[in-house]
């Protein structure tokens, strides 16, 4: 029993592990600022939810836009004639021009909006009763405050009726009728009382349980549940007092202490403004229409912060915004039975870290996805279709593809080459280029290494695995003599720097030591890879590199530290295609020209994007990039690299293992694509197939049906067999057993 | 009670074993996944036991079953 509590285990089967407790998902979500209030709701002293009555208001709905003031205060007409128009110097659009005409809005709302009174059904009820002192809109304010939340409201006044408080702001007979609609079904009783003194309020301090005085009176000393206000001018301002103080008279009677002193808390809000320009306000709010006042609600830019939305396909595909995100990554990480719906959205984060880059306040999204990640691998939870391929894939790259040499000729090297995994298989002949011109221009020796430099196990949180890579790269690293490492990929150099010891180098830096000749004169674009995220001197090397090499560089949208992914990051690729796609898409379209990368997996995402586009490698040795490889060939470009380079190089032979003779009918080769089946196992299901001849032979179709397990799945292969081989009419799998 | 199937296909007579030449019948076989099983009915050899599992199955309510079987 002990031992499964220490391993989290809850009830017979379940694993479970809390990454973080709801404290730290309080401080992460804080360092977003998308709820604070906007500049104008935090100018107002009521608090006004102005740009949600913006809102409401550009759709014509002044109804809806009403409401959300009534919420704050019935004193629409008073507001529109009196407000002193904090809100609309605040408003970031009078940083470009005119702030949006609020008080025509709340003008508009109080002509156009409907009458304010409640269903007296809706207003609550509660036996406690208030006492209301005061002539002035302070009280009128506390017996709306108090009324509306069900207290009996005894109102002592000098006033005849409230309209007479309205009349003193300018107020027609109508204006006030409007503002007073509010007021219906609310248990106020108004209690004529000249120019009552402290004993009055004694006396009926025992009468009542909490009541509110206007600051008017200049009243200090007050009976214990009593409350006063400091004294104002401005309306909105009365009318913020009045509400602290019905609220403070509340918590009296509730038996809550509440402190007199209200927090003000600086809104941080960032506010996205690119492309908003300056506009001019309309002119005559006194005479506002429903057109006019829709117009001018249409001004507001609904200031809000996307930035890390903006550039990020995956957000917007989600329809996330970060700090949502990580609630429900939360909650997906606590769930010990039931569906875990975030999986697939957390799989689908590539951890760029562009939105963290993008974010005023560093919001580090990604950093949760890899946490979540991690303990789903830990807890069993995570996906077994997840990453297998992609781990498959680097298994083959550190097994069967994996190459690790001293040049001839030296037992231990000053430099080892390592291009990276994609390199191999996306552009083989670039690999065999930039070693052959490393050796010319290094002195000391230059050993190759062909693998994986483990990110793609850290991407599928198999820290196992990764663990693994790093000790087989350091074994060779050591055994050739602790090499520099000059990586041609951005991912590799920040893998090695962060967790070995390997002194890197990018070939880019090396080549440009030692010279680098004029071979374009195109004008181009750079995409900067995630790998060089916070990396300011690699992309700048870069740039330098490409104009050395000829060409003229035009800027695009988001550079740098806050470059989109091309959806190969995270494994995504493999993970949810689709979504990679889009990213693809997405970053492959900033550019108008030609799309330098200086990583492979970008250089090949944006091929498959259709745009015009080679590496930095490709572009300095002349390399025309190939049609893009299919999932085979990418595998199959890597055997033969290894092949080509150890018998022309090393003169040692690799035998590949002969595959049977199969063609693929039309369209077959496509579906395999899209389904991740491999020639390689389609080989091994006919291969499985010669050995026991099992198989279904479906009349209908005319073709063989075999099948073999290989690994956790399935391989299905329809297929006729004739004397020159085997023609292949689909391919399909499944990672459930049948027995 | 009849034992629950999840899944049932005739082989209509249109499938033969390429290795025993005889046609496959509808008989019992089980999917399995992450400790789940499913008792289903299959076109099976009767004499070597061979269960083929049609791409439409394969693809549809085997994957479907098996997606959310891992995101339980």
């Amino acid at each position: 029993m002990d031992q499964k509590k220490e391993h989290g285990f809850i009830g017979k089967h379940y694993l479970m592990k809390q990454a973080f407790g709801q404290e730290e998902l309080h401080e992460r979500e804080a360092v977003c600022t998308r709820e604070d209030p906007p500049a104008c709701m935090e100018s107002c002293p009521l608090h006004m939810d102005m740009r949600a009555v913006c809102a409401h208001a550009a759709k014509g709905d002044f109804k809806k836009a009403a409401g959300v003031i009534r919420t704050v205060t019935p004193f629409l007409h008073l507001l529109s004639k009196n407000c002193s128009r904090t809100c609309v110097l605040a408003c970031k659009l009078s940083e470009l021009g005119d702030g949006v005409c609020l008080p025509a809005l709340e003008r508009a709302c109080a002509l156009y909006g409907g009458s304010g009174a409640v269903n007296r059904f809706m207003l609550p009820k509660k036996s406690q009763k208030t006492a209301v002192f005061g002539d002035d809109l302070f009280a009128l304010a506390c017996c709306w405050e108090l009324g509306k939340k069900g207290y009996e409201v005894h109102w002592y006044t000098a006033c005849s009726s409230m309209k007479e408080v309205l009349s003193d702001w300018g107020l027609s007979e109508e204006e006030a009728a409007s503002d007073l609609t509010a007021f219906a079904g609310l248990r106020i009783t108004l209690e004529k009382q000249e120019a009552p003194g402290c004993e009055i309020l004694e006396k009926i301090r025992q009468e009542v349980d909490a009541g509110c005085v206007s600051p008017a009176y200049g009243w200090t000393e007050l009976p214990e549940g009593m409350y006063t206000a400091e004294n104002r001018e401005k309306a909105e301002q009365l009318l913020a007092e009045a509400k602290h103080t019905a609220f403070l008279a509340e918590r009296y009677i509730q038996g809550v202490h509440t402190s007199p002193i209200r927090e003000e808390r600086e809104s941080r809000l960032f506010v996205t403004i690119d492309g908003v320009k300056g506009s001019s306000a309309l002119t005559d709010a006194e005479h506002v229409t429903k057109e006019s006042a829709t117009a001018e609600a249409a001004r507001c830019i609904q200031c809000q912060c996307v930035e890390c939305i903006k550039g990020c396909v995956y957000l917007q595909h989600y329809k996330r915004n970060p700090r949502a995100g990580i609630r429900e990554i939360y909650n997906n990480m606590s769930i010990v039975m039931g569906n875990h719906m975030a999986n697939g959205m957390i799989n689908a984060c590539d951890e760029c870290g562009q939105c963290k880059a993008a974010c005023p306040n560093g919001f580090d999204y990604p950093d949760v996805c890899r946490i979540a990640k991690h303990t789903m691998v830990e807890t069993g939870k995570m996906p077994g279709s997840a990453h297998e391929f992609a781990l498959l894939d680097a298994q083959f790259s550190n097994g069967e593809a994996y190459l690790a040499k001293p040049e001839p000729g030296y037992e231990s090297c000053r430099y080892l080459f390592f291009p990276g995994c994609q390199a191999s298989a996306v552009s083989p002949k670039t690999v065999e280029a930039a070693y052959a011109d490393l050796r010319s221009r290094l002195e000391g020796g230059t050993g190759l290494m062909l693998g994986c430099c483990g990110a793609v196990a850290k991407w599928a949180a198999r820290e196992d695995l990764f663990k693994d890579a790093m000790e087989q790269l350091r074994e060779q690293w050591e055994r050739m003599g602790r090499p520099q490492v000059v990586c041609a990929c951005p991912t590799c150099k920040q893998i090695f720097d962060q967790y070995t010891e390997f002194s890197t180098v990018g070939i880019w830096e090396v080549l440009m030591e030692s010279g680098v000749k004029q071979v374009s004169e195109e004008t181009v674009s750079v995409h900067d890879a995630c790998g060089a995220r916070g990396n300011a001197k690699m992309q700048a090397d870069v740039r330098v590199f490409i104009e050395a090499l000829g060409c003229r560089i035009e800027k695009i949208p988001f550079e740098g530290d806050v470059s989109p992914c091309c959806g190969y990051g995270g494994l995504v690729k493999y993970t949810n295609p689709e979504v990679a796609g889009k990213k693809a898409r997405f970053a492959a379209g900033r550019s108008e020209q030609k799309l330098v990368t200086y990583c492979m997996a970008c250089r090949d995402q944006f091929s498959r994007a259709g745009v015009d586009t080679c590496h930095i490698l490709e572009l300095a040795y002349g390399v025309e990039p190939q049609p893009v490889p299919d999932l085979s060939a990418r595998r199959a470009n890597r055997l033969k690299l290894k092949q080509k380079l150890l018998s022309e190089l090393w003169k040692e032979g690799f035998e590949m293992e002969t595959m049977l003779p199969v063609s693929y009918a039309d369209g077959v080769l496509e579906q395999m694509e899209e389904r991740m089946i491999l020639k390689s196992d389609v080989d091994a299901v006919l291969k499985a197939y010669e050995r026991s001849e099992v198989a279904v032979f479906d009349e209908e179709n005319g073709w063989f049906v075999t099948s073999c397990r290989l690994g956790n799945v399935t391989f299905w292969v329809k297929f006729t067999r004739e004397e020159t081989g085997y023609t292949v009419y689909g391919a399909y799998s499944h990672r459930m057993t049948v027995e | 009670m009849a034992e629950k199937n999840y899944y049932t296909i005739d082989p209509m007579g249109k499938l033969t074993c390429a290795k025993c030449r005889i046609p496959l019948v509808k008989g019992k076989a089980t999917f399995g996944y992450l400790g789940n099983a499913f008792p289903v009915e299959l076109p099976v050899c009767p004499q070597c036991g061979f269960i083929y599992v049609p791409e439409e199955l394969a693809l549809g309510k085997v994957l479907t079953v098996e997606r959310s079987l891992e995101d339980k």
